[in-house]
């Protein structure tokens, strides 16, 4: 049973060509279980699209393929122009995401938490990482180990983690879970700037109102396969 | 960033987690000091027999000493093995180094290099109480056996690496495969490493299957050849299992 985005057609050569993430037919099993199965997709660049669907169907998955963390079973993939696969060291290089875990170090303080993930994606400098801390109100705790922190402080640590690098697509999985209003609107202010700076967002949420809110497109996934789509046109229009 | 660079960085944050947590190294040292107690209170003295009025004396602690010393590194190491990789699955930092732009054989090369770090502290701490315990005052061996240890410890932790990586996401985290796993695979050093025991501890041990004795540089240039292997197999592996 092929699943693709209803309005828009199998992507062919040469179409495409600003697509941020492009989806040819990918697949993914566990052992026996067919957890996502033949999904199309494109979204193109500069747009924030929204992923929903119930527990279990699949989106969870679909992000940490499209993030380069799991291979899919069948398919091909091209992130940012990169194939997933061969080019998967550039596509990580240009990618940020948040996951349902932090990638914290518990045990450092949240500078050194930054120190090390500059170290790792090779950013020079601190002020990136000034600057974050500063927009998530995180500057006064930056001393302070990360297992002191609150649910929400580990929330917008993680955030300020994953745009260290400056990414070009942010692949957002539950991001506002744990987060206080404060924190939620904080993260709608950063995803907007986000994609107004020409940059993709994939939010992958339970909670439609907010993907309403924030996401020019979106795409409903059911049992593995898209079940519906929105506001994805044939030319990739948001 | 160049591997180098890179390496170093990744060494940096790992033995500063361990300053931190201070996990790995306080409990492989308390296991193989309890493992020594026991053997050396089981060793008892020397062992004295008469072949008519001739007074045949044999240092029983001496020829099972040594013994005892590598079956304390090898099955702490395991404690070691576990913990180092174990505390990368933790929070999800795995998954946050496998997103990273890096070589992931480099991550591998430095999680050996701290784990061997981790394995020759215990193994020093281990040796200190060897030497009370077992009445080991040869100074004049110690460089020959730091150097057998270091050697011995880096394959070790570069065969233990890659497998504790397979197996700590077992439920239970997986210990006791590594055990399974590594003893086999280890072996052939293990059983080079009691052979050079009269270059180490100054005394062959017994097990007379384990044939002659081993001069030192002959051991040292067949374990590093295997280290090498070990290292190499391991860092176009570990890419491969982390990603899956």
């Amino acid at each position: 049973m092929a699943c693709s985005a209803p309005s828009s057609s199998s992507p062919s050569p040469g179409k495409g060509e600003n697509c941020a993430i492009r989806l040819e037919g990918v697949s993914k099993s566990f052992g026996y279980r067919d957890v996502l199965r033949n999904i199309d997709l494109e979204v193109p660049a500069g747009s924030c699209v929204a992923v929903y669907g119930q527990n279990g169907a699949g989106k969870s998955t679909l992000a940490r393929i499209i993030a380069t963390q799991w291979a899919p079973t069948a398919g091909r993939a091209e992130i940012l122009g990169h194939e997933l696969g061969t080019g998967n060291r550039q596509i990580r290089r240009r990618m940020g995401m948040i996951a349902d875990q932090s990638f914290l170090r518990s045990e450092l303080s949240l500078d050194e938490n930054l120190a090390f993930f500059r170290s790792v994606y090779g950013v020079d400098g601190a002020a990136r990482g000034d600057e974050l801390l500063d927009r998530f109100g995180l500057a006064r705790r930056r001393k302070d180990p990360v297992s002191t922190f609150s649910q929400g402080m580990v929330k917008r640590a993680n955030l300020a983690r994953s745009l260290l690098h400056d990414p070009e697509l942010w692949i957002l999985d539950e991001p506002f879970s744990g987060l206080d209003q404060e924190g939620q609107e904080l993260l709608k202010n950063c995803i907007r700037e986000f994609t107004a700076g020409g940059r993709t967002v994939l939010l992958v949420t339970h909670l439609r109102e907010i993907g309403q809110e924030l996401a020019g497109a979106s795409i409903e996934i059911e049992d593995g396969c898209i079940s519906a789509s929105a506001g994805l046109g044939g030319e990739g229009g948001s | 960033m160049t591997g180098a660079a890179l390496f170093f960085s990744l060494l940096r944050w790992d033995l500063l987690r361990e300053l931190r947590r201070r996990e790995i190294v306080p409990n492989m040292a308390l296991f193989a000091v309890l493992m020594l107690t026991i053997a050396q209170l089981g060793a008892g003295g020397d062992l004295v027999l008469f072949d008519g009025d001739k007074r045949i004396e044999i240092d029983i602690p001496g020829k099972v000493g040594p013994v005892f010393f590598w079956m304390a590194i090898v099955f702490t190491g395991t404690v070691g093995l576990s913990q180092s990789f174990a505390a990368e699955r933790e929070g999800g930092r795995l998954t946050g180094i496998q997103l990273a732009p890096i070589d992931l054989g480099v991550f591998y090369l430095a999680k050996v290099a701290a784990t061997w770090i981790y394995i020759m502290m215990m193994g020093i701490a281990l040796l200190g109480v060897y030497m009370l315990f077992f009445n080991f005052m040869r100074w004049d061996l110690l460089p020959s056996l730091l150097g057998a240890l270091a050697v011995f410890a880096l394959g070790y932790t570069g065969a233990g690496i890659i497998l504790s990586s397979m197996t700590t996401s077992l439920r239970g985290g997986g210990e006791i495969v590594l055990r399974i796993l590594i003893l086999p695979l280890m072996m052939p050093v293990v059983l080079l490493t009691l052979q050079v025991s009269e270059a180490t501890f100054g005394k062959e041990v017994f097990g007379e299957n384990l044939g002659p004795s081993l001069e030192l540089w002959k051991y040292m240039i067949t374990v590093l050849s295997l280290d090498a292997i070990y290292l190499t197999t391991g860092y176009l592996v570990f890419p491969k299992i982390v990603e899956e």
